[in-house]
């Protein structure tokens, strides 16, 4: 008379997953000056707001968000990742009996053992999703600001190589700049 | 009176409805496939010929009628497609590919799986009857076949009238029958129908809601419109690009709008990055405004003894005359509405 008894059976996942998510775009930047001096321009402004030279790139994190400015070509990357430690454990149980030899006990073993990985292996996907939606929110949050930073930039940007023109064609009198609207006005003596 | 058989009938029939003007129902499979025959009888030949000789003229005067202006040469010729060349130089000719193509047709599909004959076999005409063919024929089994032809599949004509058409693998496009010779002529009397074509594919896109399918689609057109306009210029014809601007200036006022374009997408549970690819793919049309204000800034700095003077003073009436600068504003409008960090 056969005597069934239960296989109880556990397992276990842990590992790290990561998320990224990025945009990039270029700058629209008027060839007032030369491409050197534009670019030159703009890394000196850059600098000022915080940003740090890192490989012939100007870069500034904050809030797990990363702004890369490319002065030459002027691209502008941005982009935020994140990881998270997955722990995960699942345990169930298969029936067994005892009139079964190793084998079948380990076969019948193995089969639970395989479907709890699969179980497992799906809860991280999920996971992944999850974090992957949270730094996709949290990207798309950062990018309004971003944006206005970049066009606050080059709006200094142009008005500093308006200035240096100027003062190649003749002697600067005076300039006036108007912060509502962003307008300048300079008078030249030629 | 001539007398043909049951085959060469309907072989006649399908030629007619080829050579219908506007967009024609195809007709329905014979009851029992008609067999093909070994050879097909003179007065069937006398036909086809009779057919494509007044047939094939009359679509393209019918395309060709309007008073426009077009380059030959190093001088800008006004009129109509037979004033502006010498009917001599507009010969239509047909090899024997083109009446192969019918008897296939009118045969069993299975006919047009063996027959690929190279690219450089087919003339002009005989590539103007295989685009009219797919055209009455697109909604049958039939059409599946043609667009597996070698020369389908690198011709540029076929590209441009149906950009939806996503090769599976891409292939380099053939431009030179297009981009001289007859073929030039037959472009510039295609204008009209590749901007209403063009129009019609971007009007279908605005409820696609697939993000594959746009990605796929979209960068095909961008394959066909870089290809296009890269060969108009090592020829110097920008005027064979006039459609592009008509079509701009009417999708523009149709899809004023970043949603018009992207709207139905469904790409909430997608990363920033992959939508940034899906609308550009959205609005790849677009990107060839770039192209020809790039040509308008060229056309502007050509002086009255330089090469090209003529082509750069027809381009610049016609950018001027589809207000390209405007259309410029509005699509860069509509990229940044559209691009996340634009």
């Amino acid at each position: 008379m056969s005597r069934a008894y239960r296989l109880r059976i556990s397992e276990s996942l842990k590992r790290v997953v990561h998320a990224e998510d990025h945009v990039s775009t270029q700058l629209e930047m008027l060839e007032i000056l030369p491409a050197e001096q534009m670019a030159e321009l703009l890394e000196q402004e850059l600098s000022r707001r915080g940003f740090a030279k890192k490989d012939d790139v100007l870069v500034r994190s904050s809030n797990g968000v990363t702004v890369e400015v490319d002065p030459c070509s002027a691209t502008v990357k941005v982009k935020a990742e994140g990881q998270e430690s997955l722990s995960l454990t699942a345990e169930t149980s298969a029936v067994a009996d005892r009139e079964w030899n190793k084998e079948l006990a380990a076969k019948a073993k193995g089969q639970a053992a395989q479907e709890l990985k699969i179980k497992l292996e799906n809860q991280a996907r999920e996971k992944v999703k999850a974090l992957q939606r949270k730094i996709t929110a949290k990207l798309e949050g950062e990018l309004t600001d971003v944006r206005k930073e970049l066009d606050q930039a080059i709006n200094r940007v142009t008005a500093d190589a308006l200035k240096q023109k100027a003062a190649q064609l003749g002697q600067i009198k005076e300039v006036t700049e108007d912060p509502q609207t962003g307008s300048m006005t300079i008078v030249l003596e030629v | 009176m001539k007398t043909v058989s049951p085959f060469e009938a309907r072989m006649l029939r399908l030629l007619q409805l080829m050579l219908q003007p506007g967009p024609a129902l195809a007709p329905t499979r014979a009851k029992g496939d008609l067999a093909r025959p070994p050879c097909l009888s003179r007065a069937a030949v006398e036909l086809v010929q009779d057919h494509l000789s007044k047939g094939v003229i009359h679509l393209i005067a019918r395309q060709g009628w309007q008073h426009e202006r077009y380059l030959r040469g190093e001088q800008i010729r006004l009129g109509r497609l037979w004033e502006r060349s010498d009917v001599a130089d507009l010969p239509l000719v047909f090899s024997r590919h083109a009446l192969e193509l019918l008897c296939r047709v009118a045969a069993q599909p299975a006919e047009l799986e063996d027959f690929d004959p190279p690219p450089s076999e087919w003339t002009v005409a005989d590539r103007l009857l295989l685009l009219f063919a797919y055209r009455s024929l697109q909604r049958t089994e039939v059409s599946k076949n043609l667009v597996r032809l070698q020369v389908w599949r690198e011709d540029g004509l076929f590209q441009l009238m149906f950009p939806e058409e996503v090769s599976e693998q891409p292939v380099e496009i053939d431009w030179a029958p297009w981009t001289g010779g007859l073929g030039s002529c037959i472009l510039e009397a295609w204008q009209a129908a590749l901007t209403q074509r063009w129009l019609e594919v971007a009007q279908t896109r605005v409820q696609w809601t697939n993000t594959t399918k746009m990605q796929a689609q979209g960068n095909h057109q961008g394959r066909i419109l870089d290809s296009f306009l890269a060969a108009l210029e090592r020829v110097g014809r920008w005027d064979l690009a006039q459609f592009l601007l008509r079509f701009f200036g009417e999708v523009l006022a149709r899809q004023p709008t970043g949603a018009n374009w992207i709207g139905a997408l469904n790409v909430s549970q997608m990363r920033l990055s992959d939508r940034s690819q899906i609308y550009r793919a959205a609005l790849v049309p677009l990107a060839g405004l770039t192209k020809l204000q790039a040509w308008q800034q060229q056309a502007r700095s050509i002086g009255y003894f330089e090469e090209g003077y003529a082509a750069s003073q027809l381009w610049k009436s016609l950018w001027e005359t589809q207000r390209g600068d405007e259309l410029c504003a509005h699509a860069e409008r509509i990229r940044r509405e559209v691009e996340p960090l634009g």
